[in-house]
């Protein structure tokens, strides 16, 4: 039988794509890159976040295409992306050392299929794909931009024979690759005397690039207390950033018992003889079982008026409890009441709130009579005043008038 | 005599005019004790917001905007009793009218962390996928409202941008069913590309040889396969498929033009040509791309 009419008599069945009902998703964000600034033989990196609200693991690839493909580097270049969930891919460039000035465009395609394990339906072996093209613009200079933008500092509390940890992140914002230098001062409680200096330049930044830099400072002739730190940045022989901390080096043992005083309250307003609820809200957030007592000072402008404290209660680990205590104001005024919980013979940093106190209002069944005297009187008054005046006038008058005619 | 006697009169309407001033303001006791503070209610401040920056969309889902801003209030922290906010496109002004693709609201935003005069007022919003790119629409703004016990108001807002999402979802397989060599197909088998991003897109196409496991079978070529965007056409006017998305046609490539929103979806339209020489079951791979439009 002839080959060709032998394969016309046989069915084909030909499929493009899987034959049950599925359904593939991809998304990606940002949908285009510019990378502003590039350096010739320089560096920049972004992120693409992809993301997929189907029900299948999917195999995902990154590939570049145009004229910057050669440029353009993934990390990761592949992953597997697990169903409703997100993954986050850098896109480094690094253009040529010889390239001139200018645009230069191309695309980052970010390609999805079916995980082979995932047991998506794959009819007779076949897949289908979807993909989400990323453009890509690179502006190539030679301007050099050296900037540096700290996001924070920051500084631990330390136990004894621990060295204390100061963490800078910063981002590089410029075009050219920078190692900024750290200058750091700790000062005793008062912040009077320098107790020891020291310099970090460890850590060079790519442009575009974020860095945490991890400074460890060994306090080996410390004692027990509260230090306070001082933190500048340069670049070059600019300080940029500077900025005050402090921290605490506390017996062996200490962080296991840790506490935070959430808030304070009081109501904003009442009235002269209320009795007030003064509510500390604390929770245990150390390894501890502890105990927790909170003491309200109660303040009238400057003045103290009064000191009371709560039950001490226990709280159990990552337990909240609420700490309180009662006051009955009898003057009126703006309060404040300035709180602090003590626990495990710590404690807590100082918390306040404003208590607006209104004196007690009249009672109704006077105001018509006030109303009245308010009405009437000044004028009953202006009148005997007005008499008062005509009869020491007429007295004066008749007097002044006998002394003439006696003279007479 | 007479002198004497309007001397009199006028020394006791004098001492009659005291007394009653004196009963008149309260007298003495009375001064000592009505000192009064008067304690005004002043409206509250709203101090700078800080709103999730940028906001970074996935597909064809939410995600959780926040804004957060430090609410004073002389009165103290307490005197606070409510704090509201919109996220909306800037363009729109904070009095728009909710909805999921520039506007939203929350009527109760999370008031913690108050201490002496200061709380933290912190507003969410759950943004869908839809929401307008700030590169197509412009900056999104973050506003919160501070009210107080007696009803003072504060507002205060800052800007933000929404990322755009490049987004799509395949939900029909092409099935081409059974055919005959030297068969066409005889109507359109379709499949649905749907946006579930923010952008605006058209889309790339391209494939594979169709591998054929009938004993001896040729594979089918990838340009056998035809597509075009409008429905009923003639295999003859449809598009070859190639391997190589860069081919794709006008049609799809660039005015496809597939809008954003929270139900918009195209179908695509396919065909295929059995050559000779093939048997059995065949398979291939095609590749839908969005590129955004």
């Amino acid at each position: 039988m002839d080959r060709t009419v032998r394969l016309a008599v046989v069915l084909a069945f030909c499929m493009l794509f899987v034959d049950a009902a599925a359904a593939l998703s991809i998304g990606v964000s940002p949908g285009n890159i510019d990378f502003k600034d590039l350096m010739r033989g320089g560096y920049a990196e972004d992120n693409i976040l992809v993301s997929t609200s189907g029900n299948e693991t999917l195999n995902i690839t990154i590939s570049a295409r145009d004229e910057i493909s050669s440029w353009l580097v993934f990390e990761p270049s592949s992953l597997i992306l697990q169903p409703h969930s997100t993954a986050n891919i850098q896109v480094m460039i690094r253009p040529p050392g010889d390239i001139a000035n200018g645009v230069y465009n191309g695309i980052a395609s970010v390609s999805a299929r079916p995980n082979a394990t995932s047991g998506v339906a794959a009819g007779a072996g076949m897949t289908i794909g979807v993909a989400a093209a990323v453009k890509i613009a690179a502006e190539v200079t030679d301007n050099e931009i050296k900037t540096l933008s700290i996001k924070d500092i920051t500084v631990k509390d330390v136990e004894e024979l621990h060295p204390t940890e100061i963490t800078v992140m910063a981002t590089n914002t410029g075009n050219v690759k920078i190692r900024p230098r750290i200058v750091i001062s700790i000062y005793d409680q008062a912040q009077e005397n320098v107790l020891k200096s020291l310099e970090y330049s460890d850590t060079e930044i790519l442009p575009t690039s974020d860095a945490t830099m991890l400074i460890l400072i060994p306090l080996d002739d410390f004692k027990i207390g509260q230090y306070w730190v001082s933190v500048m940045v340069f670049l070059d022989e600019t300080a940029i950033y500077s900025r005050v901390l402090t921290f605490d080096y506390l017996e062996r043992g200490s962080l296991r018992v840790k506490g935070e005083f959430n808030s304070i309250s009081a109501g904003a307003w009442v009235q002269v003889g209320d009795v007030v609820k003064l509510d500390a809200s604390f929770t245990n957030t150390g390894q501890m079982i502890t105990t927790a007592k909170a003491k309200f000072e109660i303040y009238l402008g400057d003045a103290l008026k009064d000191v009371v404290e709560s039950e001490e209660l226990q709280v159990d680990v990552a337990e909240t409890k609420n700490l309180v205590a009662y006051y009955k104001p009898v003057v009126d005024g703006r309060y404040e009441i300035k709180s602090v919980v003590s626990y495990s013979r710590k404690i807590t940093e100082e918390k306040s709130t404003i208590l607006n106190v209104r004196p007690i209002p009249l009672p109704e069944v006077q105001t018509p009579v006030v109303e009245q005297k308010t009405d009437y009187m000044p004028y009953i008054l202006m009148a005997l005043v007005v008499i008062i005046i005509i009869l020491a006038a007429k007295s004066f008058h008749i007097r002044h008038t006998r002394k003439k005619t006696s003279k007479e | 005599m007479a002198m004497k006697e309007y001397t009199r009169i006028s020394v006791v309407l004098a001492f009659v005019a005291i007394v009653t001033l004196q009963l008149a303001t309260g007298g003495p006791e009375t001064e000592t004790a009505t000192t009064t503070v008067t304690i005004n209610n002043v409206a509250p401040v709203v101090g700078t917001v800080t709103p999730t920056s940028p906001v970074v969309l996935s597909e064809h889902t939410t995600v959780t905007v926040t804004c957060s801003a430090t609410v004073n209030d002389s009165n103290g922290w307490e005197d606070v009793s409510t704090a509201n906010g919109t996220f909306y496109l800037d363009s729109l002004g904070g009095g728009c009218t909710p909805n999921n693709a520039n506007c939203y609201t929350n009527a109760s935003c999370a008031l913690s962390g108050g201490s002496d005069t200061t709380v933290t007022a912190t507003c969410e919003y759950t943004v869908q996928w839809y929401a307008q790119a700030s590169t197509d629409e412009g900056n999104w703004n973050c506003a919160i409202t501070a009210t107080d016990t007696a009803a003072n108001d504060d507002t205060n807002s800052t800007t933000t941008t929404v990322s755009d999402l490049l987004a799509l979802d395949i939900t029909t397989p092409i099935a081409f069913g059974t055919m005959s060599v030297g068969q066409t197909s005889s109507s359109d088998s379709t499949d649905t590309v749907t946006n579930t991003g923010n952008v605006r897109f058209d889309i790339n196409v391209n494939g594979t040889n169709m591998t054929c496991d009938g004993a001896e079978s040729n594979p089918i070529g990838v340009t056998y396969i035809r597509y075009h965007h409008d429905s009923g056409q003639d295999y003859s006017n449809m598009t070859s498929l190639t391997t190589n998305p860069a081919d794709t046609a006008a049609g799809l490539k660039t005015n496809f033009d597939l809008v954003e929103g929270a139900a918009s979806d195209k179908l695509t339209y396919w065909k295929i040509s059995i050559p000779t020489g093939v048997s059995g079951s065949c398979t291939g791979y095609s590749q839908f791309e969005a590129v955004k439009g």
